[in-house]
């Protein structure tokens, strides 16, 4: 069923809006979820979230044309909370490493509350992200958006883990830089 | 800001740059390969000399790039998209097939295809999969090693249109028809007239003059229905009315929970199905 068709089930309040879309994305939201999580009973479990919280927020929302992103980027924040309340879970420590990561990029990480709003912060990473050349503007997102390890990446790319790190050390470097140049204040 | 608000918030980047970074890299080929497949050219170099004249090279299949949607790639014109059904992937090579040339798809480079002059509807690629085709209790996909296996792909046309054929004619449902893009399904004015006329899905018992005909015979998903009364959805029950051929209806259930519903509640009725011309009649 085309996009549009499922989001008007929604706005319709019609359950059949869940079904289609597990139909259609379940296997993909699962796969994201588990590459956060590494847990497939957990990914489930987000996985009925997500839905749960599509069915909340469409409408107002009508993602017509970006339902799997829509999706995908609910999927992705649920996992990322799973992750940090369940502290047993080993990828805790991953998203923590991850973190250290990307406050390399910020110019002076501090503890007050993010002074960028959502839409201004999505405006200047798809700035920054749509100067980056194809190949590593992938390896970057797919570290950090997916969170894959290096090793899945250098599996994926088919280069080496030791070129991963250089590439994504340089990309944060790069991202300091264009922060600081752009006066954002983060 | 934190690094972990950072992180949260990489969240929010465009969702072409999802889509991008989540298709599946294409294999770096072996640089031996390359030099090996050189030397074999040479020695054949010959054979094709002498045949150039009476040969017509296939036409080179084109593939999906990353972000555009599910696995394709477009063989002698037509845009061939994996299915969408768990029950695609085979271990052995279906029937009737031969392999007919390599094509990237899925991410993967150089993967065998095979066709059939029989089933032009369909295609296989021999390529990498993480399930067996096999699903649980509840629907779910089981996952599996990553192997390769055959793969099943179909023409754009087909793939995810529920059609039922009555007595030759064929209705697509209104919710899979597609009437824009570059393949309709119908003409746009067609499908806006089809919707003012009877929608998509109405509540409650047929209309006037619809009666039961019979309940469809399943070819199968992804097949081309043909007979009297079947199917590629499954077995459904069709209403028809001999003064109004052009469209039939589907009996159907569905659920809604709205806010002013306190619980679910269950609506049964018809989709409506529309005739159209199917471009694998025979």
């Amino acid at each position: 069923m085309e996009d549009e068709k499922i989001v008007e089930l929604y706005f319709e309040r019609d359950e059949a809006a869940i079904e289609k879309t597990s139909e259609k994305y379940g296997k993909r939201l699962r796969a994201v979820s588990n590459g956060i999580v590494r847990d497939m009973e957990t990914a489930e479990e987000c996985e009925n979230d997500t839905y749960l919280e599509a069915w909340n927020i469409i409408p107002p929302n009508e993602p017509k044309t970006y339902l799997y992103a829509f999706l995908a980027r609910i999927i992705r924040n649920i996992s990322l909370n799973f992750c940090r309340k369940k502290t047993a879970l080993k990828r805790n420590a991953f998203v923590c490493e991850l973190s250290a990561e990307m406050e390399e990029c910020i110019p002076s990480p501090d503890d007050m509350n993010c002074r960028i709003d959502d839409m201004a912060f999505a405006e200047m990473m798809n700035k920054f992200l749509a100067e980056l050349d194809s190949e590593k503007r992938k390896i970057f997102v797919r570290r950090y958006w997916y969170m894959d390890s290096v090793a899945e990446i250098s599996e994926k790319f088919s280069i080496s883990e030791s070129k991963v790190k250089a590439v994504l050390f340089r990309i944060r470097k790069k991202l300091r830089e264009f922060l600081e140049k752009e006066g954002y204040t983060l | 800001m934190r690094g972990n608000e950072f992180l949260e918030k990489m969240g929010l980047i465009a969702p072409e740059y999802i889509e991008e970074a989540e298709a599946k890299q294409k294999r770096r080929k072996n640089p031996w390969l390359k030099w090996l497949a050189a030397a074999a050219c040479i020695c054949i170099l010959a054979g094709v000399v002498l045949s150039v004249d009476f040969y017509e090279p296939p036409q080179e299949p084109e593939t999906s790039a990353p972000g555009e949607g599910p696995p394709n790639f477009t063989e002698n014109g037509i845009k061939y998209f994996i299915s969408p059904y768990a029950d695609s992937v085979y271990k052995e090579l279906p029937e009737g097939f031969v392999y007919a040339g390599e094509t990237d798809a899925g991410g993967f480079e150089n993967c065998p295809y095979y066709i059939n002059p029989d089933m032009p509807e369909w295609v296989f690629v021999y390529h990498e999969v993480r399930t067996n085709g096999e699903v649980d209790s509840s629907g779910t996909i089981i996952p599996a090693e990553p192997h390769d296996a055959y793969v099943r792909y179909v023409d754009e046309r087909l793939r995810g249109k529920d059609l039922v054929c009555v007595s030759g004619d064929y209705y697509i449902s209104m919710w899979s028809a597609k009437p824009y893009g570059n393949n309709p399904d119908v003409s746009d004015e067609y499908y806006d007239e089809m919707e003012r006329k009877y929608g998509v899905r109405i509540e409650g018992e047929p209309p006037e003059g619809f009666v039961l005909m019979g309940t469809t015979e399943f070819s199968g998903h992804d097949t081309v229905p043909k007979g009297n009364l079947v199917s590629n959805e499954g077995e459904l029950e069709v209403y028809t009315n001999p003064d109004n051929p052009e469209i039939i209806y589907v009996s159907t259930f569905w659920h809604t929970h709205t806010a002013e519903e306190k619980t679910q509640t269950k609506h049964e009725g018809f989709n409506v199905y529309i005739k159209y011309d199917c471009p694998f009649a025979e």
